[in-house]
């Protein structure tokens, strides 16, 4: 079975976004799911909901939306632009729908990992003399590590299934934006499109298993690692 | 010199204390759960902030709701172990006992051989058992150069083998460190074991401070589980190789203790469980009971369950648990003459 130049584009292209979408979010998901877990503020109950809003809304109204913040007539669109980042029409605003859309998936389990480290282990290291940084960075982090990877591999399956929020913000530009859901959606579109639909289909669930298979790998390994 | 005066309110449970301190050794901090011993070392750490009082260790001013001073935790430089050990699951043991700040890594194979747990620098604590996980806690705890050891009931989680198997490392501690020691515990065993210096601790406030012996020697009737132990800091003036008997002094009088080999401290503490002592008010003659003592009542108090403590003067102070009735018929009363029969003396060094 070998790609044809549009498939092989898509896939590239899907597995690019989401690689991309996974990388940027990762290190703000790790500062959401401290500030929620170890923080005690005004108004957390708002960033809370702000973050999980993408979880709970229709797609096409978060693409929707950022048409709105970050179009490129906008005050946020022309500071990217001016920076050098053009999103509409472009894989780079896919990466931002992707990222939006698998953020809260991200800060969930990053959170419920940090909330089930023992502070007693914390408030230990800091009578041993650590700062807060030194305990986030050497005690907190490397045993949320569990959370990581499992919140790493939901936002990369929800990149790689972002249709919605993609198809509304950046279109279905083929070789630019048009991922591989995006793709399998045009040929079950198109007469005779069947047989190419079903072939992505496969290539959706054989990368999505591999993911899969990889992080449980990875989680196993840390959990050696602790357990001896 | 240690100097902790400590005011906190834990909604329906006040805090309120004060004590000073000159000791390196072993100060124990004793008294039932919920007492607020525990919450004492939490605030000399910096763990629980009081609501006022001043923490002032070895030159260091820690803690003082007046100056308005209160010392990060990271920089108070209180070694704590813990109940539970804490060790970091995630690192080896090394890595935890180099985990501090100011840890010492030219003074690690001293300090892990003379805890025995050398062997175990590049095991994972998972792997560890329960009295090696909490030898290493006590080694972190030391090489990051602490002003003051603070332990908090360390050995509590323990079964009783393992207990025995760490005490003789803590003992051991005061003389060769050098720091103070807070020691908190409500085992009598450890108490004795252990303590240069006994702080009593009940309901928020400190009942008594001092040399564990004595008038001190009422280990508590609660802490102990009822039972009321007379301690004396004793000499060892004898032992008899055939019949295995130890001849302990306090200030002239001698005590007479059971043991299988010679102890291996020239000090020991002899302590007497008040319900092992009888009373008669006769000499008694041919009798297979060794320690006798002729004693003044000092006083009696009537306890909750029928029984009389009766607090006498027998050269070392002693103090015997009898029942109301016995009290009763013999008629006793303070300034009487007695006769005291001890049937067990144990001993702790």
């Amino acid at each position: 079975m070998s790609l044809s130049p549009e498939e092989f584009n898509a896939i590239w292209l899907s597995l690019k976004v989401a690689v991309w979408a996974v990388a940027v979010g990762l290190v703000p998901a790790i500062a959401f799911a401290l500030l929620l877990a170890r923080c005690q503020f005004r108004g957390k109950a708002l960033i809370d909901a702000v973050i999980h809003l993408p979880l709970v809304v229709p797609p096409v109204v978060t693409g929707y939306l950022l048409i709105i913040v970050l179009g490129r007539r906008t005050f946020l669109g022309e500071l990217f632009q001016a920076l050098g980042l053009k999103f509409a029409f472009n894989w780079k605003g896919a990466v931002l729908a992707s990222l939006v859309m698998s953020f809260p998936l991200m800060v969930r389990a990053i959170r419920l990992s940090i909330e089930a480290v023992d502070k007693g282990l914390e408030a230990a290291a800091r009578t041993l003399g650590a700062s807060r940084l030194r305990i986030f960075l050497t005690i907190t982090l490397p045993l949320s590590v569990p959370g990581l990877i499992t919140g790493a591999v939901l936002a990369f399956a929800r990149s790689l299934g972002e249709f919605g929020a993609t198809i509304t913000f950046v279109s279905n530009i083929p070789g630019e934006t048009q991922t591989l859901p995006l793709a399998l959606y045009t040929f079950t579109q198109t007469p005779d499109g069947e047989m190419m639909a079903a072939r992505l289909c496969i290539i959706s669930i054989i990368i999505a298993l591999v993911a899969l298979a990889l992080s449980e790998v990875l989680a196993q390994k840390t959990a050696k690692r602790i357990n001896g | 010199m240690i100097e902790v005066r400590l005011k906190k309110k834990f909604g329906a449970f006040d805090l309120d204390v004060e004590f000073t301190s000159e000791t390196t050794g072993i100060t124990v901090l004793a008294g039932p759960s919920g007492s607020g011993k525990s919450s004492i070392i939490n605030m000399i750490a910096g763990l629980v902030t009081p609501d006022s009082g001043r923490v002032f260790i070895n030159g260091k001013l820690l803690f003082d709701s007046d100056l308005k001073v209160n010392c990060p935790i990271r920089e108070r430089r209180c070694g704590y172990v813990f109940q539970d050990g804490r060790l970091f699951p995630h690192m080896t043991v090394r890595k935890n006992l180099l985990y501090g700040k100011h840890s010492d890594a030219s003074q690690l194979q001293e300090i892990s051989e003379l805890l025995g747990i050398a062997h175990l620098l590049e095991r994972m604590p998972a792997k560890l058992s329960g009295g090696e996980k909490q030898r290493v806690a006590i080694g972190r705890a030391l090489l990051m150069r602490p002003q003051i050891l603070l332990m908090d009931e360390p050995l509590a989680s323990l079964d009783p083998q393992r207990k025995d198997e760490l005490l003789p490392y803590i003992a051991k501690l005061p003389e060769k460190f050098n720091i103070p020691i807070f020691y908190v515990t409500h085992s009598r065993t450890e108490i004795l074991r252990l303590s240069d210096e006994l702080i009593r601790v009940s309901k928020g406030r400190i009942l008594s401070a001092g040399k564990p012996e004595g008038e001190y020697a009422g280990l508590g009737s609660v802490e102990t589980e009822g039972d009321y132990v007379s301690v004396n800091e004793c000499r060892i003036v004898d032992y008899d190789d055939e019949f295995g008997v130890v001849t302990a002094e306090h200030q002239g009088t001698n005590f007479y203790i059971v043991a299988a080999e010679r102890p291996g401290a020239e000090r020991i503490r002899a302590a007497i469980k008040a319900s092992d002592v009888t009373i008669s008010l006769d000499e008694p003659q041919n009798i297979s009971t060794r320690n006798i003592f002729k004693a003044t009542i000092l006083s009696m108090e009537e306890t909750r369950n029928r029984s009389v403590l009766v607090h006498t003067d027998a050269g070392a102070p002693l103090t015997a648990r009898i029942s109301k009735a016995s009290a009763h018929r013999l008629n006793l009363a303070v300034g009487c003459q007695v006769y005291l029969l001890v049937k067990a003396v144990s001993m702790a060094y």
